[in-house]
């Protein structure tokens, strides 16, 4: 069985493969370029990110560093791909074509089949997304470093076991569709459209309430402090916004709009016609950084956090991976059902 | 033929309901060890439900069915024991034939990989070629010998002459007729015409609108039925059973009867019967019955051999 499921599905199997190969030479090549950057402008020396020294290197290497923000979304859609392309047609071809009725009138059980075929596949599965993981996590690294958002939306599903978890739930729900419409591509709509759905619902719905978030209140940076430290913890920033001791909102981030501020202190918001971030600080001319800072003390800023820390970072990656493993083991389960009872 | 040994397949009271409609009702039948069956019906009888059930592939909803001892929908043991070359002969097309031959060499602890190519080089069958580009009459060989290379105890074939041409069934049937004679093997096989069995089967089983009509050896329904003509008949005739079927034309009518003895009122003309005739019989027989009286469509008219 081992030897007709390889002689089977070996072509997209080796297509994957070539995929992953292809995918992996672009992280190589593009990741080399990040690095040699990265150690170019000094970051690798820099320790905390947010220090003043670093800020402008910072700043500069994201520039010219921002591929992930395109790369992430094509990453995050490949889970799609292997139910598409492996978890439909596990079933859904066999049904259609008949030849179901072959396979099983030879002297192995409908179980045993649909356990080998899954079985090969999860495998391959776990370690196409494994190596990619491990791509990704090598080539991020240096972007981590320079800004830490491994718990942000969108880069967490990248790193971590939560990328091999959502192939394995896509290749289940393919498997499923398949079993259910016995049709290959009614079999592909549904697939996407399932994985689309559980991935978004659980994105939105269950991973915030994982844990309740931190809520905390942290000092507003000034020049005194001169960003020896970040003004917020790292972690999953879920609302981080600056107000003053009276509870207003003066801007999103740690910073001020200048519209809001324009009247009590004309002078720091006139220097920048935009918002002031901790980051841009080493552009910002010292007259400036001084009038935010008497305006900062003047009306006393603070920044206000709603966040995951940067500790519980596994504890949502594991708990996510267990979600989806167990969803990927239900709908694995009732198809195996549906084949030995309901499917002739 | 079949007196001592255990029936190959015994179902009873066998039913199989797919939401309201019935594919086949309250089904007894004995398919005797070594027989050849005919399963003939029209489409849409309930061959191919009775089929897969005898295989293991369906679950009876009513009644049961025993193969070779056990259930087959449950017992493992017995997968290795029946063959079946379900309708259309399935076969993986981008696979070449010896890579099918592989399949079951690798499927089936008892795979007679010989016998199978020596059965493909006698049909001049190039092992290198993929199934996809042979022929019908080719693929459906190399099905048959898919099936007989499991050495299988029942095989079970699903019309596998529906797609052939006349010269392909002669040889389908051949290599089929071949095996059976090496022994050992109880053979099913539908088909919705019985001309194309009548001469290699020994036993006949008749379905029509999921219910059976008629299981006999076939001899002995040859032996147990005649045409009657003759006037049309007003009362019992002596040594009739039963009128299966009654084609009238003007004064003259001429019956298929069930006899249960000698006939000899001198006003019918009595004549031996063909196969094809109390197929088509028992056949029309069923149709009125079905059309007139429903829900309970029909009673099983066929004795258990």
């Amino acid at each position: 069985m081992i030897w007709l499921t390889w002689r089977q599905h070996r072509l997209s199997l080796l297509a994957g493969a070539a995929a992953v190969v292809a995918l992996g030479i672009f992280l190589v090549i593009t990741g080399l370029s990040t690095r040699a950057d990265f150690t170019r402008l000094g970051l690798d020396s820099c320790g905390i990110p947010t220090h003043m020294k670093c800020a402008e290197a910072s700043a500069q290497f994201l520039r010219s560093h921002s591929a992930h923000q395109f790369l992430a979304p094509l990453l995050l859609l490949l889970p799609a791909l292997v139910g598409v392309f492996w978890g439909a047609p596990l079933v859904a071809r066999e049904l259609e074509q008949g030849t179901h009725h072959l396979v099983w009138s030879q002297s192995i059980s409908r179980t045993r089949w649909l356990a080998v075929k899954v079985g090969l596949l999860g495998v391959a599965v776990v370690l196409s997304s494994g190596a990619v993981t491990w791509l990704v996590n090598w080539w991020i690294t240096p972007i981590m470093s320079a800004v830490p958002q491994q718990f942000e939306p969108g880069i967490f599903d990248l790193l971590g076991v939560v990328p091999a978890a959502y192939a394995l739930v896509a290749l289940a729900i393919g498997v499923a569709a398949g079993t259910l419409t016995r049709k290959l591509v009614p079999a592909i709509g549904l697939t996407l459209v399932l994985f689309l759905a559980l991935r978004v619902g659980m994105t939105v719905g269950v991973r915030p309430n994982v844990m309740p978030p931190v809520h905390a209140t942290f000092a507003f940076p000034t020049s005194a402090t001169k960003g020896d430290q970040p003004a917020v913890p790292d972690g999953w920033k879920i609302t981080l916004e600056t107000r003053d001791r009276d509870g207003r909102f003066i801007g999103s981030g740690v910073g001020m709009e200048p519209q809001g501020l324009m009247a009590d202190c004309p002078e720091a918001a006139a220097n920048r016609g935009r918002e002031v971030e901790e980051t841009d600080r080493a552009q910002v001319g010292p007259s400036t950084l001084n009038a935010v800072d008497e305006c900062a003390e003047k009306f006393g800023f603070h920044v206000v956090a709603v966040y995951q820390p940067a500790e519980r970072y596994w504890r949502f990656q594991l708990t996510e991976a267990v979600i989806y493993l167990v969803v990927s083991g239900g709908l694995l389960g009732a198809s195996a059902w549906w084949i030995r009872n309901r499917v002739t | 033929m079949s007196a001592t040994i255990a029936p190959a397949l015994i179902a009873e009271d066998l039913g199989k309901r797919y939401g309201k409609r019935w594919a086949l009702a309250s089904c007894s039948l004995d398919v005797p060890a070594g027989s050849v069956t005919a399963l003939v019906g029209p489409n849409g009888a309930g061959k191919t439900t009775l089929l897969h059930l005898a295989a293991g592939l369906l679950r009876p909803s009513t009644g049961r069915v025993e193969v070779l001892g056990g259930d087959p929908a449950r017992d493992l043991g017995l997968l290795p024991r029946i063959g079946l070359v379900a309708q259309d002969m399935p076969l993986y097309r981008g696979l070449t034939v010896r890579e099918t031959l592989r399949l079951g060499h690798k499927l089936n602890p008892r795979w007679d990989g010989a016998m199978a190519i020596e059965r493909l080089r006698q049909l001049s069958i190039d092992l290198d070629q993929k199934v996809g580009t042979l022929s019908g009459g080719q693929r459906a060989q190399i099905a048959l010998v898919v099936a007989l290379g499991k050495r299988p105890e029942l095989l079970l074939l699903d019309e596998p002459l529906a797609a052939l041409d006349p010269l392909a069934r002669r040889e389908f049937m051949q290599t089929l007729m071949q095996s059976a004679a090496d022994g050992g093997l109880t053979i099913v096989l539908s088909s919705h015409l019985i001309v194309d069995l009548e001469r290699v089967c020994d036993h006949l089983v008749l379905v029509a609108a999921g219910r059976l009509q008629l299981a006999d050896d076939i001899d002995a329904l040859l032996a147990s039925h005649k045409v009657l003509v003759g006037p049309r008949p007003t009362g019992a005739i002596a040594g009739v059973a039963d009128v299966v079927d009654e084609a009238r034309g003007g004064r003259q009518a001429s019956m298929v009867v069930r006899v249960d003895g000698p006939i000899h009122d001198p006003r019918w003309m009595v004549e031996d019967v063909a196969l094809e005739e109390v197929v088509l019989a028992y056949l029309s027989q069923a149709q009125e019955a079905a059309s007139v009286r429903r829900p309970h469509a029909l009673d099983v008219v066929g004795a258990v051999s």
